[in-house]
């Protein structure tokens, strides 16, 4: 229980830097430290040491020619975006147009093959062409085949 | 932001805001189109602010301006991404903390040596050692949040958006972080 009540006030103690407590948990914080010992030093030690921290905050003053220094890099950089950024992407580009094409040729002549090959179906379906295959008449082959 | 823009208000003599944000959104709108001198006008105006919050996470005033540059030229090169123009400064301090971060995560957890330590500004110099010594010792993510907070003043929704955290996360790292560093400053006072 006692335990329970340390952990509240360091807790609340955190907080109390941070926002407004209400009037229950100021008492709490000033009867709690009242009782116990331990935790009426922890609140003086963490007020001394947040108090050394800001006292420790630097104020530090741009030095001279940093705004210039920043424009010339921004400059620099803004030069060097030249074809060396965009160059990626040129690359990338190219190497995609490439690759489609090649597809593309490579669909096209699987597509166009069987037709270039042979005209088979279209001369057989035009009847232009005699059928290489015909139907074998058993009637008249030779009688040692049958 | 709020007391930050004020600040920055009345020092480059806008009347209000308003004018302020306008002037803003007209050199972001500028800049998009590539106009040198607005980006050098938004540089001029957000420069103070970045080196600050660099210097305070990495402790180091030159690597404070090189992550503050790197953050700038980020943040312009990144430009047509952002949507909106009024987030501009928002976009750009969260790239300069999330800069700091990736830089304290490949930092090695090392002790600062004593004689190494440089003089800089505010605070006596023994108190500082001290301090940098005892962050150098946090992770990043709790260091990040304790420093937005307690030197930077941000609000935990300020942190939590700089961060990409949620509010709840940013509690109780910040509840974490405090603890931590309230037992390494106890060890060292007693050291």
């Amino acid at each position: 229980m006692f335990k329970f009540s340390c952990q509240r006030f360091s807790r609340l103690l955190s907080e109390s830097r941070d926002r407004e407590l209400t009037h229950g948990e100021e008492g709490f914080l000033s009867s709690h430290a009242l009782r116990c010992t331990p935790c009426a030093k922890l609140e003086s030690q963490t007020f001394d040491c947040l108090a050394e921290l800001r006292g420790a905050t630097l104020d530090l003053q741009p030095s001279e020619g940093f705004g210039d220094g920043v424009v010339a890099a921004f400059r620099e950089g803004r030069k060097s975006l030249g074809f060396g950024y965009w160059s990626p992407a040129v690359m990338g580009a190219a190497i995609a147009g490439i690759a489609v094409l090649c597809a593309l040729t490579i669909v096209t002549k699987t597509v166009e093959s069987p037709v270039r090959r042979s005209n088979i179906g279209a001369a057989t379906r035009f009847g232009h062409v005699a059928n290489p295959f015909p139907a074998l008449n058993l009637d008249s082959a030779p009688r040692q085949l049958r | 932001m709020s007391t930050v823009a004020g600040t920055m208000i009345e020092a480059q003599g806008l009347s209000s805001p308003a004018d302020y944000a306008a002037q803003e959104r007209y050199w972001v709108s500028r800049c998009r189109m590539g106009d040198e001198a607005a980006l050098a006008s938004l540089v001029a105006r957000h420069r103070a602010r970045m080196i600050r919050t660099a210097g305070n996470l990495l402790r180091d005033r030159h690597e404070a301006e090189d992550v503050a540059q790197e953050a700038f030229l980020k943040g312009f090169r990144e430009l047509p991404k952002l949507r909106d123009d009024r987030a501009f400064a928002g976009y750009l301090y969260r790239i300069c903390v999330r800069l700091c971060m990736d830089r304290l995560r490949l930092k090695r957890a090392e002790i600062a040596d004593l004689d190494a330590v440089q003089p800089h500004e505010g605070g006596t110099v023994e108190n500082r050692v001290v301090i940098e010594k005892l962050l150098a010792q946090l992770p990043a993510e709790l260091r990040s949040t304790l420093v937005l907070r307690e030197m930077e003043q941000l609000s935990y929704d300020e942190v939590a958006e700089v961060m990409n955290v949620p509010v709840g996360t940013v509690r109780s790292r910040l509840h974490t972080a405090r603890e931590r560093f309230r037992r390494l400053w106890v060890e060292a006072m007693a050291g």
